[in-house]
């Protein structure tokens, strides 16, 4: 059986500069090939820069690389039929970093949530709505919150809409794009907790993209290290990445902050 | 231990047009010269605004109403606004969380050192000290860095291209408001040294706001916890990691340790 | 927005005094004023009174009926410029914004022509090719300004489509053309709005420009520019017959621009963002 979501050789190139600047071409991606399974839980690390966001986003199909292919069970998403392309769109969802800009301002938590529902399930926004209220308790918020909009929720609440968000569709594979990054400490050690509820719970493959080990090493069952465009590395365990040598964990380990003061 | 170089005593803040409680009562903190201040606590908690106050920049729509705020023997609350500015780019540098925001996009790096030059001084020689400030910060090629634009450097650099443009003048105290928070683990290593050995080579205190744990354990000597705008607890670093008193500060230090224990590399893997 | 504006003092000046304006053009066929058209030599030039509040011009029309009457033509015309641009501009600035590429090329080179053609130069082309009057002046002004308006909607556009809520809304499944609707003209309407209150003065002094240098609104029809233009010849007999039109264009054009300065001031939007 052919994996749940696979990327072949993927490029992907930036240009840079303007009319009468000097243009140059900024290579992202070179040639990256990935593989997600069914209910995976892979951790993808690497410096800011380094391309992992990118992979991210071309995996979510939000941009086309410019060579390679992204597979949805075995199928190119880019040359897949209408029916099989909206799979893959329901399959495949995703929780951004920045949680103040992934939601609509004017919209209720309930409609955010409804949103994926009403594309997918053919539902009206009324029983969408209704829907929303079950997976907003889920996610740890109440039933009532369906109706209040982004400016009542902190910002560990509103990362708990996105991911009611990300659930509603019932996906097979979620992207998490540093979603726990921006977050304060307590705020982040309970979404983790959060994450890790629903990976046990439903199951759900995970790629969960993260500059930070720490966050990284107690979630995924793998851990892919990027650097200089390319997986340079996948391993069970951040121990085993460690193993490797790859000067590019040698550095991610190396800033991590001390657990206590020590002078 | 040296006389403090910055005092803030009892500092309250209050939305200007809001009856509602303050949003910062009652704090009071210092930070001595070569020794690093750190203001923590949640989003809300009114570290941001008790240290955007010191210098006096204090957002729209909030107002001191409380406390004084001395600095090298001079009363900051008491300053006018024209000689605020002149302190701030000289013996008080600031640095800022989202260093993109803080350039001008359409000037180049250069252009920011001899404008910061120019303002508090000369700009006669701002090619040999900008030289000196960016190779301070680590940044070797500074011909190349100062004809760059502020977009075409990543966001650590630029943090480091803001600290050296905060230390051209040699302040006594460098106000840094979650420098890291959005720089990866290894320019956030990278600034947060960086800083340090400034402090230590020139004896400059630091107040730095975060509210990663992380950072402070790396960093700070002495540590006000802060919550919903009022001091729970003030104690040095050390102290305060074995044994938090307040349940907050526990809290926090908590999930701290939480975090750097899910990285378990005890066995296998030497260093 | 709406919770700062409700404090403005401007704000409140300003729309009142703009809420008079309309409300005097709007109902001056009610207030059973003379008309404002009819020629009465025996009564030119006139002092105020009782009958004629204002006086009575050099042909002994009533100046406050004509003024009235004129700002029917004066506001009426420039809602209509604005409701053309603003329609327009929003269609082609959210398709290049959103398309890209070479259709975002295309409509952007087509501003950069537009924004090339002065607007009195233009004006007055259209009038030689198709005669003097009204709508030529309103074709002339939205040929010289939507290009203007499209550039700042694809810029609001750009930045909106990779906000992390659109390219959300992407992988929720919904269809571009309901990201348009949902998502992105919900967020344009406001700046929009203030950018047109703001613009509003500016196209009223072009309307009454071009009416004054004889190449708008024809006489008979009162319009202020025009009244000006009439009125020249009694500068230094008569000189309330300039003033009066000339009152009117300066007060309506300020309050256009403090009402949109506040509701500047009040959003928390910046242009600089946007504007490049």
């Amino acid at each position: 059986m052919s994996a749940l979501l696979s990327l072949k050789n993927v490029h992907r190139r930036y240009r840079r500069g303007g009319f009468f600047t000097r243009t140059e071409m900024l290579h992202v991606l070179r040639g990256v090939d990935l593989e997600l399974e069914e209910g995976a839980s892979l951790g993808l690390v690497g410096r800011s820069g380094c391309g992992k966001s990118t992979l991210g986003r071309v995996a979510l199909g939000l941009e086309r690389p410019d060579k390679g292919s992204v597979c949805f069970r075995g199928e190119d998403i880019a040359a897949s039929d209408p029916a099989s392309y909206a799979e893959f769109r329901r399959s495949v969802q995703v929780v951004f970093q920045n949680v103040q800009n992934s939601v609509n301002p004017r919209m209720t938590a309930g409609e955010i949530v409804a949103e994926p529902m009403r594309n997918f399930f053919g539902l009206s926004k009324a029983e969408a709505v209704e829907r929303s209220r079950p997976l907003l308790e889920q996610v740890g918020l109440k039933a009532s919150d369906a109706d209040k909009r982004p400016t009542q929720f902190s910002g560990g609440e509103l990362q708990r809409v996105c991911i009611a968000r990300a659930l509603a569709p019932k996906p097979r594979v979620v992207v998490f794009d540093e979603a726990v990054s921006s977050l304060d400490m307590l705020v982040q050690a309970r979404v983790l907790s959060l994450i890790e509820h629903i990976r046990d719970e439903q199951g759900l493959a995970f790629l969960f993209i993260s500059h930070d080990l720490r966050v990284v090493a107690g979630l995924c069952r793998e851990v892919a290290l990027m650097a200089d465009g390319v997986i340079a590395a996948r391993k069970s365990s951040v121990k085993e990445l460690v193993a490797t040598g790859h000067p590019a964990i040698g550095e991610l380990l190396a800033s991590l902050p001390p657990a206590a003061p020590g002078r | 231990m040296s006389a403090p170089l910055l005092e803030v005593r009892d500092l309250s803040i209050e939305a200007r047009n809001g009856t509602a409680k303050p949003l910062v009562h009652g704090v009071s903190f210092s930070v001595s010269p070569g020794r690093v201040t750190c203001l923590v606590g949640a989003s809300g908690s009114g570290k941001t605004l008790s240290c955007m106050a010191v210098p006096g920049l204090l957002p729209q729509g909030v107002r001191r109403t409380g406390g004084t705020i001395a600095f090298e023997g001079r009363l900051l609350n008491e300053l006018s606004g024209e000689e605020l500015r002149e302190l701030r780019g000289t013996r008080i540098a600031m640095v800022m969380q989202n260093p993109a925001s803080c350039f001008d996009p359409v000037f180049s790096i250069g252009s920011h050192f001899r404008e910061t030059l120019a303002a508090h001084g000369g700009e006669g020689n701002w090619r040999v000290r900008a030289e000196v400030a960016l190779k301070e910060v680590g940044l070797e090629n500074a011909n190349r860095i100062c004809r760059a634009y502020p977009f075409q450097l990543s966001g650590g650099m630029l943090q480091r291209v803001m600290l050296a443009l905060a230390l051209l003048n040699d302040p006594a105290l460098l106000i840094a408001d979650e420098p890291t928070t959005d720089l990866d683990t290894v320019a956030q290593r990278r600034v947060l040294d960086l800083i340090d050995g400034v402090r230590r080579r020139r004896d400059m205190g630091v107040l730095l706001v975060t509210h990663d744990f992380g950072v402070v354990a790396r960093m700070a000597d002495d540590v006000v916890v802060l919550e919903e705008g009022v001091v729970v607890e003030r104690r040095s670093a050390v102290e305060l990691f074995e044994v938090p008193e307040h349940p907050i500060s526990a809290a926090l230090v908590g999930a701290h340790r939480a975090l750097c224990e899910r990285l378990d590399l005890s066995e296998g893997v030497g260093g | 927005m709406m919770r700062r504006l409700f404090y403005n003092k401007i704000f409140w000046a300003a729309a009142i005094l703009l809420g008079l304006i309309g409300a005097g053009a709007l109902f001056a066929p009610q207030m059973g004023l003379p008309d404002p058209q009819e020629v009465n030599l025996a009564a030119k030039l006139l002092p105020p009174s009782s009958e004629h509040l204002l006086g009575t011009d050099h042909l002994g029309r009533d100046v406050l009926s004509r003024l009235l009457y004129g700002s029917r033509v004066s506001l009426g015309s420039v809602f209509i410029i604005l409701l053309l641009i603003v329609t327009f501009s929003t269609l082609a600035g959210s398709v290049a914004g959103f398309f890209g590429g070479v259709i975002d090329s295309a409509i952007m080179r087509t501003c950069d022509v537009f924004l090339t053609f002065p607007t009195i130069i233009l004006a007055m082309f259209f009038i030689a090719a198709l005669g003097t009057g009204l709508t030529n002046v309103v074709i002339a002004i939205f040929f010289t300004h939507w290009a203007w308006y499209a550039r700042i909607v694809r810029g609001i556009v750009i930045s909106l489509k990779n906000r992390e809520y659109v390219l959300a809304a992407r992988v929720a499944g919904t269809s571009r053309g309901r990201i348009v609707a949902r998502h992105i003209l919900p967020a344009l309407a406001p700046q929009l709005l203030v950018l047109s209150t703001l613009d509003i003065g500016h196209m009223m002094l072009h309307v009454a420009g071009l009416s004054f240098l004889g190449l708008g609104v024809q006489p008979p029809t009162p319009e202020w520019g025009s009244m000006i233009n009439d009125a020249r010849q009694y500068i230094w007999t008569q000189p309330q017959l300039l003033i009066y039109p000339g009152l009117a264009i300066f007060v309506s054009v300020m309050a256009f621009n403090l009402l949109g300065d506040a509701m500047r001031d009040a959003s928390d939007f910046s242009f600089a963002e946007v504007e490049s």
